[in-house]
Order: structure tokens, then C-alpha cells, then sequence
């Protein structure tokens, strides 16, 4: 469903790109403030499906894009799903301390401008760095630049693993960096918590908005690399409430529980390689809410072949979700992603990639069914 | 007249030679005359990618770039193993994601090299053959 034009949406993220990226000189390496920025201008309509009535107030057959703001595409094109553009400002007070603040609008939400990141960084020592304030939680392997689409291959990580309903969050991180034998080894550490009011991944499933809290949420990462390999182990827990924010009825817990949150628990790994111009990508997740509501496993692989400025990638991607209020079913779907990447000179490449996605849950689950989409990207960063 | 003919192939043969060489950017990887370190490629790439913040005897490294253009990219892909847009791509990871700052940039071999040897961690890269007092090529 087109709730803006889409010209409306285009038109002041290509002004935006385009006054940005022609206002980017070579900095001077002692301009204490550097700005910079990324844009994905993202088009995309579906095929065909096998859903023909409204999924929410979306028209079928569609396809979910990204959860976590609740883009969804339909049977006519539309740009403003996944369009965004970023800007970021870092002021760097002295080598060691800076503050960083990156604005991002996105055309699911009408361009309103969110603060995805603002924070102070602190460099303790060459290994260690501190950081206070927000920014994206990193659940997954491209959770922290998924909003930089020029920085990989596709022209979205594969929906089925990416997205829920928190993306960032207010808290401290500490990083470390180091060496064992071989291996460049990179880790951070995270506490903290994010509240939101009109919860955007809810939009998927309810007209009503939701307030969504993550609280006393801790975690960690762990990044080993050598020459052509790259592999990361990830933990993460927190406490999770839900409101019904018209009505004030509490979802998380259930309104007749004792307790003030559920326990959730994620956790995974990626591997990654790059030998000569092959390359692979791979990730495991597991979300774990057994507790109180369900269980869930991803993964996805994917391998491609640079050849010049061209870059074709195949990938393959499952999810399986155990529900407790849906006991004898699982949901089960799969898609598999044909992605053409196309370099463009400063920092800009072109994408086109098709989507087909299919769910086997069966009826009890129903969401949107199967259903194939072709989505067009220009990405861009400056 | 057959003498005379291969003759003016092997000159322009030669003139090709010394114009390909001409515009086939040597990077060399220089590092300041104090700095005793011995690095291996991985090593280096690391520190250019700024993974290694510091030298083994515990000098922060201040690795500088230079602009886009032959030497910058015969560097990234024979030490760093990535083209320009891989190279871009991964700078654009790091610097949205509060990870590794982006090197500054250099102005020409000239500025890499008073870099380096006005700083005891300077580390950059610079066409074979550029040299100055104060700089040590640690890889060829």
C-alpha cells in the first residue's frame, strides 16, 4: 500500500544524495569534524504469490523486506520500503576521544529523521576502546551497517535472519582488539536498553501500535580473522515487555504474570571467506524466548565471484520457528536470493536481485505465503 | 629493409616497455628509521585496515593513505587484498559502525614521507624509489 507518493519519498533522497555528495571534498586530516554519509535508493515490486487478500493493511501478494521497520513490498513498485539515506558527524576532540552522531531517514516511516547512533568514544589504550551512548544492537553479523547497503553484496541481508523488533540501543560498550598466534581477534562487550513507543516490526502484524522494551540488556561478540577467513560468535540476553500503547494492556508478560519481563536469550555464528575473487558468507542464529513464547533457527549461505566491477552472488536462506501458542505447528519458510552487483565509480554500485520466497508453515501460520520480488538498488556512500 | 623493420619494432617495442613502466605504480611500505619492527604482509595489511594499533615494541601506529589512483590501488590489492570498492566497502563498515577511524589522507609521496619520519608509529606507502632521511622501506 502506497500511503505516500512515491515521488515525494524520491525526490529528497536524491536531493540529499546529491547535494551531499557533491559538497564531500578530501578533508584535511586535522578538520577536527568530518562528516559523512551513505544513501540506498531501493525499488522493488512482487511477481507474483500465492496470497491475494490484504496481509494487515498491506496489499498481496508481498513480501516482508525488512522486520525490523516493517517494510513490505507489494504487486506494484514501490521505492520507499527500503530507501534511506544516513548522514554522521564525528568530532574528534583529541586522538584518543571523539563523539559521533548519525541521523537516518527512511522511507517506511515517512523520512522522519532517527537517531541511530550517538555516542562518545574513548580510545583506553591501542587495544582497548570505550564507548557510551546509542547505537545499533549487533545481533547478527550485519546488523550494526545494515542501513550501509553499499558496504555488501545484496540489496538487503536475507529477511529471513535480519530483523526484529529492537535495532538499537542506549548503553556502554567496551571493544578490544588483539592477536592470538595467527588470528586478528576483535570483541566487544555490551550493557543497556531501548524502549520503543509505536514499535515498527509491529506494524507486520497489528494496526494497533506497540511499545516494545529490551531491558538490562548484556552481551558480546567475538571477531577472528586471518588472511581470507572471518568468523564471529555472538551472545546476547535481555528482558522483554510488550504494551498494547492504546489501550496501556501488557502483552510481555501476560497481564496476569508475577513477573515484570520475560528472559530471552540469541546467540549465533558466521563464517565467512574470501579466496582469490570467490567469496562466501554464512550465518547461524538461534532466538530463544521458550519461556514464554517461541524458539527460532536461521541460517543462510551464500557464495558469489567478483569478475571486474561485476559481482553475481547466489545465497540460500531457512528459518524454523516453534511457537507456544501454536503448539503443533512450525513455522518453516526458505528463500533463495540471485544477486547482480555493479560497481560504479566513487563509491556507488548498482543492484538487482530476485527473491524467492517460500513458506511451508501451513495454514495455521499463515503469513504471506510464497512469493518472488525483484528489487533495483543504488547504493551509495560519501 | 627486413633489418630495418624488426630494428624500429624492437625501439617501439622499448618505448612501450618504458611507458607501461612509467605509469605502473610501485608501492613501497615505509615505516620511520627509528622503528626496528620486522612485519610480515599480514602484518602490515592489518595495520593499514587499523586491526593492529600497535608495533611489537608497543608504538602506536599512525598509518596514513594516499589518494585514489595507481599507487593506492596496486597497494590495496597486493597488501591488502581488496580493490577499490572492497577497499571502500570495508571503510564504510567501520565508520558507521563506530569501528576503526579512517586513515587520513596523504597529499603525495612527499607528505607520506615527512610523515613518517616526523612520527616515531608513522607507517605509509609510497611510489619505489621516493625516499627521504628519517624513512626505513620495511617491504618492497
Amino acid at each position: 500500500m502506497n500511503r505516500t507518493p512515491k515521488g515525494t519519498l524520491m525526490l529528497p533522497i536524491a536531493a540529499a544524495l546529491a547535494a551531499l555528495y557533491s559538497a564531500s571534498p578530501v578533508r584535511a586530516a586535522e578538520d577536527p569534524l568530518a562528516i559523512s554519509g551513505f544513501a540506498s535508493l531501493v525499488a522493488g515490486k512482487v511477481l507474483g504469490g500465492s496470497r491475494s487478500d490484504p496481509y494487515v493493511d498491506h496489499a498481496c501478494p508481498c513480501f516482508i523486506a525488512d522486520w525490523g521497520h516493517g517494510g513490505i513490498y507489494g504487486p506494484s513498485w514501490s521505492a520507499k520500503q527500503e530507501s534511506k539515506v544516513g548522514v554522521q558527524g564525528t568530532y574528534t576532540f583529541t586522538p584518543a576521544l571523539s563523539a559521533t552522531a548519525q541521523v537516518v531517514g527512511r522511507g517506511v516511516d515517512g523520512l522522519k529523521a532517527g537517531l541511530e547512533w550517538a555516542y562518545l568514544s574513548y580510545d583506553l589504550s591501542p587495544s582497548w576502546t570505550l564507548q557510551v551512548g546509542r547505537k545499533r544492537l549487533p545481533i547478527y553479523y550485519y546488523s550494526d551497517f545494515q542501513d550501509v547497503g553499499y558496504a555488501y553484496t545484496w540489496v538487503r541481508p536475507p529477511a529471513d535472519i535480519y530483523g526484529w523488533e529492537i535495532v538499537n540501543y542506549n548503553g556502554v560498550n567496551a571493544t578490544w582488539r588483539g592477536e592470538l598466534g595467527s588470528w586478528a581477534l576483535k570483541s566487544n562487550l555490551f550493557a543497556g536498553g531501548e524502549k520503543t513507543k509505536d514499535n515498527l516490526y509491529y506494524h507486520l502484524y497489528t494496526t494497533d501500535p506497540q511499545e516494545v522494551n529490551w531491558t538490562h540488556i548484556v552481551g558480546g561478540d567475538l571477531v577472528a580473522s586471518q588472511g581470507a577467513w572471518t568468523a564471529r560468535l555472538t551472545y546476547i540476553q535481555s528482558g522483554a515487555q510488550q504494551f498494547d500503547h492504546n489501550s496501556g494492556v501488557r502483552v510481555t508478560p501476560e497481564p496476569d504474570s508475577p513477573r515484570s519481563s520475560e528472559k530471552q536469550r540469541i546467540y549465533g555464528f558466521s563464517v565467512n571467506a574470501d579466496i582469490g575473487d570467490w567469496f562466501v558468507r554464512s550465518e547461524y542464529s538461534v532466538f530463544d524466548r521458550s519461556s514464554y513464547s517461541y524458539k527460532s533457527h536461521a541460517w543462510m549461505l551464500g557464495a558469489g565471484v567478483r569478475l571486474g566491477d561485476f559481482t553475481p552472488m547466489l545465497t540460500h536462506s531457512r528459518y524454523a520457528e516453534r511457537n507456544a501458542f501454536t503448539p503443533l505447528a512450525v513455522q518453516r519458510d526458505q528463500g533463495w536470493m540471485a544477486t547482480l552487483r555493479y560497481e560504479l565509480r566513487g563509491g556507488m554500485a548498482l543492484k538487482v536481485q530476485l527473491d524467492r520466497f517460500r513458506d511451508h508453515s501451513g495454514p495455521e501460520l499463515d503469513f504471506v505465503g510464497h512469493s518472488r520480488l525483484l528489487s533495483v538498488s543504488l547504493d551509495a556512500v560519501f | 629493409m627486413s633489418k630495418h623493420v624488426s630494428m624500429s619494432l624492437r625501439v617501439a617495442a622499448l618505448a612501450l616497455l618504458a611507458a607501461s613502466a612509467a605509469v605502473q605504480a610501485e608501492p613501497v611500505v615505509v615505516v620511520n628509521a627509528a622503528n626496528t619492527a620486522n612485519l610480515d604482509d599480514e602484518a602490515l595489511a592489518r595495520i593499514f585496515l587499523r586491526q593492529l594499533k600497535a608495533f611489537p615494541d608497543g608504538t602506536a601506529t599512525a598509518p596514513v593513505s594516499q589518494k585514489d589512483g595507481p599507487l593506492s590501488e596496486e597497494f590495496r590489492t597486493k597488501l591488502l587484498k581488496k580493490n577499490t570498492a572492497q577497499y571502500k566497502a570495508y571503510w564504510a563498515q567501520q565508520v558507521f559502525t563506530g569501528g576503526a577511524k579512517p586513515l587520513p589522507e596523504m597529499d603525495g609521496d612527499e607528505a607520506v614521507l615527512k610523515h613518517v619520519a616526523e612520527t616515531p608509529g608513522g607507517i605509509g606507502y609510497v611510489d619505489s624509489g621516493k625516499t627521504r632521511a628519517g624513512v626505513r622501506v620495511i617491504k618492497r
